[in-house]
């Protein structure tokens, strides 16, 4: 008989875990096996799932990815530079396929009350920084990629602001995949706690050194704000078009807590960016921005939940789509409010473009209310470029393509200036119009 | 920048005002019999209108008379379907052009509702629109630099706040600071024929009087002008040569500025006039 994937991930947890981080803590390897098991009980969701029916994750989970493991070769400047980044006023971390790589270490060093460690060095030499936090807020069980990340964890960042400790420059962690042909799963893991008063930035990015390679990132993120505490969390995701990438995070905040979300999605085959946040006390606040392009077979779904748990809290959230050629965008927006939660601000939309007719975007807002005194909305729109905007364009000269860029440039810029940092929202700039200067290419040829 | 209040005044038609006229050259633009359907509703039906360099001339008419329908087709609106008749523009066939190649040849048209455009800055809208043309024409596109020498001496022709330049397309602007940066692309594309539909509705006197003093520093021998308007107000600023009456589709009437004095007192009397035509 052959093995299923879920299978030979089980038989592979058995072989590695001895080599896995922390083997000697008993707390960890609780959580592994427990995480190892529900996989092996539960298996890949199908799309009679609600949560996965408009997402098929057939092609992810009928195959085996190899878990990267180990610690990472050390990356060169040169193969660095060649990817474009720009680390300027930030602080950067680097990891290939998922491992870290003491690529700036001797030249970088975090102000006082602040670390910025990786996972794998923290379990290895002070494990107990992390016990109170680490899976806490992710119990097994209730997403397959999650406990798949959990029992393979291996290493990613582990990020700590003690109380009103301040890091002005933004925490850059950039996840480049070297995958060539064979099929890896690299699976971050990331932990960022921020205590009373304290201040970050974090930056996620996902590149694919190569471009043809067929690879699973898995990363799962827990976030913990205590009171007061802002964070502001970004995505930049630009691997390319044959990889599968689940990006899960998970955060809580307690009273008069910020945090703010952006998470930008160009690249991927299939793309499943799972943000879901817990209001946990008192006059918390949360925004959610995002921003997905979608053209080639590229398939983005956005899942979102905010859970109002407590009176007085905000969240505000706008993701926006556009769709090309035969791409596919999901949205779907879950707001709570609990009983308890009076007097909550709930304000939720997604609007999306379809530039081609082979395109699709399923959008789902939902809301679910059980308090009484509460301000909350919703909605979302699906349209094309406005045709009187288009003549007006090009009755001024500029041809049709331009006219069109510029106007999709117009619906997504909105996302854009909602970056506070200047470096990146260039980066951003140069990967919409290279991106959309592709499409218009294909456009051509066809 | 404060603009300055003047009193409203009616200036009288000066001589020196039609010095560009000459009448024994090449008609700029020539309509033939031209039908038009929106929605297959027919708007146009027989128009006929030709127009020499350095003319400016005035349509007038009622509402859903087919003036704005045909300011649009003149710019190329896809949606207006030309059925019957022809259009040369400087001895070219202009319906045979795309939108953005009457606009490089020298079509303009001032929109009667200029579209915002959020996200893009007003700056680089104009600057993309001069370097497509410069380009059509085979001279170098202008760099940032010399676009703002360019632009801050024509932003003066407008009266236009210069903090406009740097806020999106027409994105939160007045009635008449939308009308302004019509203008203000007028003068920066420079025109062969500009059409102007109704670029004089929603303006108070004070901008009406800016904004037509933007168009008469614009009129030249080699510019002709087609000012739609519903009124007559704005021929006391902007002189015509020609006023044209366009009703049920066609041109029922044409005279001299005149004509537009006695609509405005008589009204367009639709009637009496399809009668005496």
């Amino acid at each position: 008989m052959m093995t299923t994937p879920v299978e030979q991930y089980v038989s592979e947890f058995a072989n590695v875990k001895a080599n896995l981080p922390g083997p000697a803590l008993p707390w960890l390897d609780i959580i592994r096996k427990q995480a190892i098991r529900s996989i092996d009980r539960n298996g890949f969701p199908h799309r009679r799932h609600e949560e996965w029916k408009y997402t098929d994750i057939s092609s992810i989970a009928d195959t085996f990815f190899q878990p990267v493991q180990g610690t990472a070769p050390t990356l060169l400047w040169k193969e660095l530079n060649a990817l474009g980044l720009d680390f300027t006023d930030s602080y950067p971390m680097i990891f290939l396929d998922g491992r870290y790589t003491p690529l700036f270490s001797d030249s970088l060093k975090p102000p006082d009350g602040i670390s910025i460690e990786s996972l794998q060095h923290v379990l290895t030499v002070n494990p107990e920084s992390v016990k109170k936090h680490l899976t806490r807020f992710s119990e097994t069980g209730s997403n397959v990629f999650t406990d798949l990340n959990t029992a393979f964890m291996n290493d990613g960042s582990f990020i700590y602001l003690s109380k009103n400790a301040k890091m002005t420059q933004p925490i850059q962690l950039v996840f480049v995949s070297t995958s060539q042909k064979e099929p890896v799963v690299s699976q971050p893991r990331n932990l960022v706690i921020l205590a009373e008063g304290a201040k970050a930035s974090v930056v996620q990015r996902f590149i694919s050194l190569n471009q043809n390679s067929d690879y699973l990132t898995n990363v799962v993120t827990e976030i913990f704000l205590d009171q007061h505490a802002q964070l502001e969390h970004l995505v930049i995701q630009e691997e390319n078009f044959s990889t599968s990438h689940i990006n899960t995070i998970r955060v809580q905040q307690n009273k008069q807590s910020h945090f703010a979300s952006q998470v930008f999605t160009f690249g991927g085959g299939l793309t499943r960016n799972n943000l879901d946040i817990e209001l946990n006390a008192e006059e918390a606040e949360c925004s959610l921005d995002g921003l997905f392009m979608a053209n080639g077979d590229q398939h983005i779904d956005n899942h979102t939940r905010v859970d109002h748990k407590k009176p007085s809290c905000t969240s505000r959230e706008l993701y926006k789509g556009v769709l090309d050629s035969n791409g596919r965008g999901v949205f779907n927006g879950k707001v709570y409010v609990h009983p308890d939660a009076q007097q909550t601000k709930a304000f939720q939309k997604n609007t999306n473009l379809l530039l081609s007719k082979n395109a699709e975007m399923d959008t789902k807002p939902q809301l679910e209310i059980y308090a009484d005194d509460v301000s909350c909305s919703h909605g979302a729109t699906v349209g094309q470029l406005d045709e009187k905007a288009v003549f007006y364009l090009r009755s001024r000269g500029l041809d049709e393509t331009k006219a069109r860029d510029l106007l999709i440039y117009s619906f997504v810029e909105e996302m854009i200036q909602k970056v506070r940092f200047e470096q990146l929202r260039d980066q951003l700039r140069n990967t919409l119009n290279v991106k959309l200067s592709a499409t218009d290419e294909r456009k051509e040829i066809n | 920048m404060k603009i300055k209040k003047t009193p409203f005044k009616l200036r009288p038609i000066v001589n020196s005002e039609r010095r560009h006229v000459n009448n024994n050259r090449k008609p700029m633009l020539e309509i033939q019999n031209l039908h038009v359907n929106v929605e297959d509703k027919k708007i146009l039906d027989g128009l006929n209108l030709t127009i020499k360099p350095g003319e400016v001339h005035a349509i007038m008419g009622p509402n859903g008379s087919g003036k704005s329908t045909l300011a649009n087709v003149l710019a190329g609106r896809e949606t207006y379907q030309v059925t019957h008749g022809k259009i040369q523009f400087g001895g070219q066939d202009l319906l045979e052009m795309s939108t953005e190649l009457r606009s490089r040849e020298g079509v303009f048209l001032a929109f009667q509702n200029p579209i915002e455009i959020p996200g893009v800055n007003n700056m680089v809208f104009l600057k993309a629109a001069l370097n497509a043309k410069r380009s059509h024409q085979g001279l170098e596109e202008l760099d940032a630099a010399d676009f703002l020498k360019l632009i801050r001496q024509k932003i003066k022709t407008v009266k236009m706040d210069e903090g406009l330049l740097h806020r999106s397309v027409n994105e939160g602007f007045s009635g008449g600071e939308k009308k302004r940066n019509e203008i203000l692309q007028m003068a920066i594309l420079e025109p062969k024929l500009a059409i102007l539909d109704e670029t004089d509705s929603g303006l108070d006197v004070d901008a009406l009087q800016i904004v037509s003093e933007g168009i008469n520093s614009l009129r030249s021998p080699d510019r002709s002008i087609i000012l739609v308007t519903h009124y007559q107000r704005i021929l006391n600023y902007v002189v015509p040569d020609y006023v044209h009456i366009l009703a049920k589709g066609k041109i029922i009437r044409s005279g001299d500025k005149a004509l537009a004095l006695e609509i405005e007192e008589k009204g367009y009397g639709l009637n009496d006039l399809s009668q005496s035509a």
